[in-house]
């Protein structure tokens, strides 16, 4: 009865994990340990790469920025908007009205115009009046009662009186939606002055070419942002932590050889015991599906449970702060998404990368273990 | 040599591999003949190469020179994988026993039966009249670390008869016991006998002699093996 035995030997591969509770929680600490620590960049990286690219992707081709000595400058909304639209293949240009200020958690982003946020973001929302705010879900959490204190050129007040749906989180979170007319007087913006020109072309092809025109139809110094320099600026700090994640596998790999190595082969009772169940009618196959058993029931929970606390480290908002800092050095980040196909790439990859070696090894030294005559360690062990 | 039942050794040499042992031969030119149904006694003074001999029959060790044949098998010429399967009827009681400290006397029993792809009740009914039969019955859930020395060897002599193993080997299987549970040892080698199991017990303990159940005794000297005794 096969099934019946592979049965028996896999309760048996259970009990020897028991056998030995310390080697075997050791052993999970040390495989749960190099997944997440291999898996967290990896995650990271690509979360961070695929929420840039969501970001973007309803965001204008093109930003000016108005710039001079101290820095970025407000401009006239009227004069760029129709100064932007001389340039051949530049469509659309709109003013808006956006910002920095500071908030009860530290800074955060007032916007006044719906034309910077998305339309999921504002839909079905009322737009803010004068003295009123709509806000993240994050500054939602940190602000105690109704009112809410915003410093920037100016201090105003506003009151909470709703928020933005949970499921725009990834853009929301740290924003707050005021009248035009309060982020002027936060911002200190007069009436006919704007944060910056959105636009969008008409080939995207051109989003280089364009800029070089766009900049000369200004009378002043402008700053031209375009949608593919931010991704890829955005894509390498994604690319960076990645990296990291590569570097971080060569020692942690390293380490795991040596704790196989010790656990495996260094143990001469181990070979001892190996030849005693080989008197007893073992054969190498008997101990290497038992082993092979072992290192799976050990083995399975302990990468699991490494890239469930790698998964928690990138996705939950509590823990996401400190991995952003120790792999990027910025603790702002926005909340990090990464679909469930990107997620699985990730987790198939680290499963492989550590398993599979792991597997191997216990395969490979305990069937060179098992596989001889057991004559080489009878004369030397004292069991015999 | 003619194919027959049980083990046979023919021309069997051994000398332990290395630098060390200065060429001496262990065993030299052993010939005898374990037949199915009886007990034989291999004595000899300590040192002679009783369990090495033990070890060669069972498979353990690959002789120098010569071959061991179970039931016209040459088993000691196999490659080791098709041996570890032929030990699944080879029932052996070390001189050091053995056992494994830490599992429960029931564990140590199971380890016998595990790679023999049999039932769990067939497994549970064996360990229990096992344990009957080596009055360990109430130990079966305690450590073999906390057997005292008879009840250890009579664990490991139980370990080698479970399954109904077609050679039973067995190395000073008496040493740490009363005349009492030599006796009841002697029975349990009488019913293996019985059962057309091939027996071999190599032990100097004189009791052990005079059990009118032994069918031979042969005496290990100077490498050589003699027959005493054929009954």
């Amino acid at each position: 009865m096969p099934g019946n035995h592979h049965l028996a030997m896999l309760f048996w591969a259970a009990r020897e994990v028991l056998r030995v509770p310390g080697r075997s929680v050791l052993l999970f600490i040390c495989l749960s340990s190099l997944v997440f620590l291999m898996s967290t960049p990896l995650l990271f990286g690509r979360a961070l790469d695929e929420t840039w690219m969501r970001l973007v992707k309803g965001a204008p081709d093109l930003v000016i920025r108005r710039i001079d000595a101290g820095g970025w400058a407000p401009l006239p909304s009227d004069e760029s908007v129709s100064l932007a639209g001389t340039v051949p293949g530049a469509l659309d240009p709109v003013a808006r009205l956006w910002g920095v200020a500071t908030g009860p958690d530290g800074p955060l982003t007032v916007v006044a115009s719906a034309g910077v946020l998305s339309e999921d973001a504002t839909n079905g929302i009322k737009p803010p009046s004068a003295g009123q705010a709509i806000v993240g879900q994050l500054i939602k959490r940190s602000v105690s009662g109704t009112q809410l204190k915003l410093v920037s050129r100016h201090q105003i007040e506003v009151e909470v009186v709703g928020s933005f749906p949970p499921d725009t989180h990834l853009v929301t979170s740290d924003v707050v939606w005021i009248a035009e007319e309060d982020a002027r007087q936060l911002l200190g913006l007069s009436p006919n002055q704007a944060s910056d020109i959105a636009i969008r072309l008409f080939r995207k092809e051109e989003e280089t070419a364009i800029q070089k025109d766009l900049a000369a139809a200004f009378p002043w110094p402008v700053r031209i942002t375009d949608r593919s320099t931010s991704a890829l600026r955005h894509h390498s700090l994604a690319t960076k932590a990645g990296g990291v994640g590569v570097l971080l596998a060569v020692p942690a790999l390293l380490a795991m050889l040596f704790l196989i190595t010790e656990v495996i082969v260094g143990s001469r009772r181990r070979f001892s015991f190996w030849v005693l169940l080989q008197s007893m009618g073992w054969t190498t196959g008997d101990l290497v599906r038992v082993e092979l058993a072992k290192a799976v029931i050990v083995g399975a929970p302990a990468i699991v449970s490494g890239l469930t606390l790698a998964h928690a480290f990138v996705f939950s908002t509590r823990l996401a702060g400190i991995t952003a800092y120790l792999i990027s050095g910025r603790r702002k980040l926005p909340a990090l998404t990464l679909d469930a196909t990107g997620a699985l790439l990730v987790m198939i990859y680290v499963t492989v990368l550590v398993g599979l070696p792991y597997l191997a090894a216990v395969f490979l030294t305990s069937l060179r273990a098992t596989s001889g005559d057991p004559q080489r360690l009878i004369g030397s062990d004292s069991w015999s | 040599m003619e194919l027959t039942a049980g083990l046979c050794c023919h021309e069997l040499d051994f000398q332990w591999p290395g630098k060390g042992n200065k060429g001496e031969m262990v065993l030299r030119d052993i010939e005898a003949r374990f037949l199915p149904g009886t007990i034989t006694l291999v004595t000899g003074e300590t040192g002679a190469g009783k369990s090495t001999m033990l070890h060669l029959l069972a498979g353990l060790l690959r002789p120098t020179a010569g071959e061991v044949r179970a039931d016209g098998d040459p088993v000691s010429r196999w490659p080791a994988q098709h041996k570890n399967r032929w030990r699944q009827q080879v029932g052996i009681v070390f001189q050091h026993l053995a056992l494994i400290p830490d599992l429960s006397v029931a564990e140590n029993l199971l380890l016998r039966l595990l790679p023999c792809r049999i039932s769990d009740d067939r497994m549970k009914r064996s360990i229990v009249r096992q344990l009957a039969e080596a009055d360990l019955s109430d130990a079966a859930a305690s450590p073999a670390r906390e057997l005292s020395g008879g009840q250890r060897q009579r664990l490991a002599i139980a370990r080698a008869l479970i399954g109904h193993p077609r050679f039973v080997l067995m190395d000073e299987p008496t040493a740490f016991q009363d005349d009492d549970h030599t006796s009841r040892v002697g029975r349990q080698l009488e019913a293996a006998a019985k059962e057309g199991a091939v027996v071999v017990v190599c032990s100097h303990d004189p009791r052990l002699r005079k059990l009118d159940s032994i069918d031979r005794q042969y005496h290990l000297a100077a490498s050589s093996l003699t027959l005493r005794y054929e009954g």
